[in-house]
């Protein structure tokens, strides 16, 4: 079915759909969703379902432009069947509210909209502050005479900015409102689907609010995005049981296993109960004892001093687990070693769960306090107990191993605590028949890529600028040591779903930082057993770093030696799996083996590469000429950007008003099959990543392209060179952009301006 | 990606926090220099390891005699007597360090034992009394509510 374009400026286009139905759907995308559609945004449904249809589609983050709109309506109002519905989400809930009379339409849904982003209405919900344009946007907040007849606003009232949006049309007649608590700005997802999304636009175009409303209540029983939502709600309160049951809910309900793994592995890495106490809705139900509510009140405004001085009151018997978190948290952002003594002492005390003792005992570990981590940690016998919280326990464990929580003792304790635990064992890997293309020749002789190119933001400090100049070029040396890459073995193992493998014994040589399920070890006498198979590298559940960082581990294999061996998955065979092995494949596609609880393999074989192993080109050349010929004609070519996943909340980094400038295509990789990624990656002619894209696509990608990589801040930037490195070992064009302290300022963006354009005329 | 690219083989991750394990190197490699080396002097139990230890008398030497206990793979009976020694010996942080490595002898009611004799150690920094104090309750808390359970 043909698209016809309705109306085209610089800032809107607006598209028609002829469709079999007697109402027309008109689509507002938001910012981050405008760019994935080829017509329209939400065009799968409005197809499959053959809707009548009108896009709406803004050409970068413009808030739907007064002008612009006015201009088209006259054209969109031709075309309207009498009844029609806008939706609109977030920048398109803005849209749609603003503009759904203008062009003529009856009934409308906004989710998560912003009423206004005008810094004059919306002074504390600075989110979107620097998109707005007084010159564009005058006059743009919301009112009454803005609306269609049929009006509903959905949002989560406990996201602070989308209540501060929701509370400028407080009072506002005709606009009725649906609250989804726990979702903050991802109502969207609740829709998420054709059938659910026709379902819920019949009910709309009924214009029964009554049952629209039972509909979006009867969604949080059916949604897996819901529970993943009240899932991760839990998780950063600490409660990991109930959200891995939540999780557990998620998944059934067909939530992506991949996701549920990258978002439960981001909260236990950022630590349980990271969210404010005071935040947490159920507290107004259970309120604190005095002291406790003194603590969190202080927390809360900052004020540490008076928050320690009440943990000093509270015996740890009447400390509840809030209370004592936030006093560490209040200990900690002091730095005063007595009041973290005394923070921690609650802590061993207090009677808490598990993932709340795991989440003080990471919090002081990494601070360095590595002595009453394990203290606060290990007061209650209870935490080494088999349940859905241990997860939290031994990566709390595994911090106070590392070199950062200070001190030695406790590092031995945790080290061999864990180990214990997790009955960990040496491999006994031995060389495999197999091997990579190129043999076994050390030393390397391949020319590397240009220098990479580093620009610095202003604020950088100097000796973090040196510390980058000095990885980047000591690679050189380490590439020249660097072994080729090797296929290895191992004898008469188990392996699992989780990607576990284990000898006969029970003994573990990859632990996937779990000890062994029962289930494992129950299902060992009976498990199916094959003689040679060969182990998918694991890229921690990251389906993106699937392709990146497991693929060159398999080049081996897919270059056609060992053809008969399957490949062993550590989850389900998932679809695209099965898609990645045979464009990547010499010959016929390795057969896919699920482990389930356990198989038994007499052969193990498995290839490593590191980073600096990629330099062996012969090893992967036939691997990546097979990929960028496969792939080829898949991309849209141009400038590209790989946007980084989206911030709770939605938050737009504050350069994406750059992309626009320069004619970037944002590419959410998320959503993105991985060949055609990878077909985009190829086809730019630039390539801009956003903090978190997956640069790991650099590894596969054809040699010539030219990065341009964002590097936030905070943290340690040396440990995340590998991109960079990457790009010269592969030959790609890289210019390194490092951010400053204050990445939303006029100056950093203006900086940020100037090193793009340096990058794209070079 | 990180410094490693392929293979997120956690083989490293877990034993490459323990500083004398880690894969081991490839079968029928020759044997590290250490394994070669002539047999040690005939081993002495745990707890005599302890006592010989808190009988030497200097901090340094319990320091080092109680991370080889941590790391040395032994019944928990012998890890809590030894535990034992160092708690009796008014050493409460390495009694515990000793105690708190094996999830055998962590948890167990058996540990009590020790812990009764480090709450009484004088001057031990607050925290670590205030983990044996609240570990030894809560260990006897479980015992009571086990035995009431088991009870017809």
């Amino acid at each position: 079915m043909d698209y016809t374009v309705l109306y085209d400026d610089d800032h809107l286009r607006v598209v028609h759909r002829r469709g079999s139905s007697h109402f027309t759907l008109a689509t507002f995308p938001g910012l981050g969703v405008w760019a994935r559609a080829r017509h329209m945004w939400a065009e799968g449904p409005v197809e499959k379902l053959d809707l009548e249809a009108v896009g709406f589609v803004c050409k970068r983050g413009n808030w739907y432009p007064m002008e612009s709109v006015e201009r088209a309506a006259p054209a969109v109002r031709r075309v309207l069947r009498p009844v029609s519905v806008g939706y609109g989400y977030s920048m398109g809930g803005y849209g749609v509210l603003k503009h759904g009379r203008r062009v003529g339409l009856s009934h409308v849904v906004s989710l998560s909209p912003q009423i206004s982003i005008d810094p004059a209405d919306v002074p504390q919900d600075t989110r979107f502050h620097s998109a707005f344009d007084s010159a564009k946007h005058a006059g743009m907040r919301v009112v009454a005479e803005d609306l269609p007849p049929w009006a509903l606003m959905v949002y989560d009232p406990a996201f602070d900015g989308d209540r501060m949006q929701a509370d400028l049309v407080a009072g506002i007649p005709g606009l009725a409102r649906f609250r989804y608590p726990h979702l903050n700005h991802a109502t969207l997802g609740m829709l998420a689907g054709t059938a659910t999304l026709g379902s819920f636009i019949d009910l709309v175009v009924q214009g029964d609010m009554e049952a629209v409303h039972a509909f979006l209540r009867a969604q949080r029983r059916q949604s897996g995005h819901w529970f993943h939502h009240l899932a991760r709600a839990n998780a950063r309160r600490g409660r990991w049981e109930r959200a891995d049951k939540l999780w557990e809910r998620a998944r059934a309900l067909g939530m992506s296993a991949a996701v549920i793994r990258q978002d439960r592995a981001a909260l236990l890495q950022a630590g349980a109960a990271s969210e404010p106490p005071a935040a947490a809705p159920e507290r107004a139900a259970r309120r604190p004892s005095p002291l406790n509510a003194r603590i969190l009140a202080a927390a809360r405004k900052g004020e540490h001093d008076a928050a320690i001085d009440a943990a000093r009151e509270l015996s740890p018997e009447a400390a509840e687990p809030h209370a004592v978190l936030a006093a560490l948290e209040a200990a900690l952002a002091l730095g005063a070693d007595e009041a973290i003594g005394a923070a921690a002492r609650l802590a061993i005390g207090a009677d808490m769960p598990k993932g709340m003792r795991a989440a003080c005992a990471l919090r002081l570990a990494r601070a360095g306090h590595g002595g009453l981590a394990i203290q606060s940690l290990l007061a209650d016998p209870k935490v080494l107990e088999e349940d859905a919280g241990q997860p939290a326990v031994l990566f709390a464990l595994r911090v106070i191993a590392s070199p950062a929580a200070g001190d030695a003792a406790a590092r031995a304790t945790a080290q061999h605590l864990l180990r214990r635990l997790l009955n960990a064992v040496p491999e006994e890997r031995l060389p495999s028949p197999f091997a990579f293309a190129g043999g076994s020749v050390a030393g390397l002789a391949v020319p590397l890529g240009p220098e990479v190119v580093l620009h610095v933001a202003p604020g950088v400090p100097a000796a973090r600028i040196a510390g980058v100049r000095r990885a980047l070029s000591a690679l050189p040396s380490e590439l020249e040591l660097a072994p080729p890459p090797r296929v290895w073995m191992l004898e008469d193992v188990f392996v699992n779903r989780l990607g576990q493998v284990w000898n006969a014994e029970g003994g573990l040589l990859r632990p996937q930082r779990l000890p062994l399920p029962k289930a494992s070890f129950a299902a060992m006498t009976r498990a199916p057993m094959v003689e040679d198979a060969v182990l998918a590298p694991d890229a921690e559940g990251k389906a993106r770093g699937w392709l990146a960082e497991a693929l060159p581990a398999l080049a081996w294999r897919l270059d056609g030696e060992g053809a008969d061996l399957p490949l062993v998955l550590r989850e389900e065979p998932a679809a695209d799996v099965a898609g990645i092995m045979a464009l990547a494949a010499a010959g016929a596609p390795p057969g896919l083996l699920s482990a389930g609880d356990a198989l038994r393999v007499r052969r193990l074989h498995f290839g490593e590469v590191a980073l600096r192993q990629l330099g062996h080109h012969a090893a992967f050349r036939g691997l990546i000429a097979r990929l960028t010929a496969r792939t080829g004609g898949g991309g849209a070519g141009g400038a590209v950007c790989l946007a980084s996943r989206a911030p709770d909340g939605g938050r737009e980094p504050p350069w994406r008003g750059l992309l626009a400038e320069f004619g970037f295509r944002l590419l959410l990789p998320e959503d993105l099959p991985l060949a055609t990624l990878l077909a985009e990656v190829n086809s730019a002619e630039a390539i801009l990543a956003e903090p978190g894209a997956p640069l790991g696509l650099l590894a596969l990608a054809a040699s010539g392209r030219r990065v341009f990589e964002m590097i936030e801040p905070s943290g340690g930037v040396i440990g995340r060179l590998g991109p960079a490195h990457l790009s010269r070992i592969r030959g790609h064009e890289h210019h390194l952009w490092l951010a400053g302290p204050d990445a939303a300022g006029g100056p950093a963006i203006a900086a940020l301006r100037a090193a793009i354009g340096e990058f794209l005329a070079s | 990606m990180g410094d490693r690219t392929a293979v997120a083989s956690e083989v490293g991750d877990i034993l490459d926090l323990v500083p004398h394990a880690g894969p081991a190197p490839e079968r029928g490699a020759p044997a590290p220099a250490a394994s070669r080396a002539p047999a040690a002097a005939p081993a002495r139990s745990p707890a005599a390891m302890a006592e010989r230890a808190v009988a030497d008398g200097t901090a340094e030497t319990v320091r080092e005699t109680a991370t080889r206990l941590i790391r040395m793979e032994i019944a928990p009976g012998a890890r809590i007597a030894s535990a034992r020694v160092f708690a009796r010996a008014g050493r409460g942080e390495e009694a515990l360090a000793v105690l708190l490595a094996d999830p055998a002898t962590f948890g167990s009611p058996v540990a009590a034992v020790v812990l009764d004799h480090v709450v009484q150690i004088q001057g031990l920094p607050r925290p670590v009394a205030a983990l044996a104090w609240h570990l030894r309750r809560r260990l006897r808390e479980e015992a009571r509510r086990r035995k009431a359970a088991a009870a017809p």
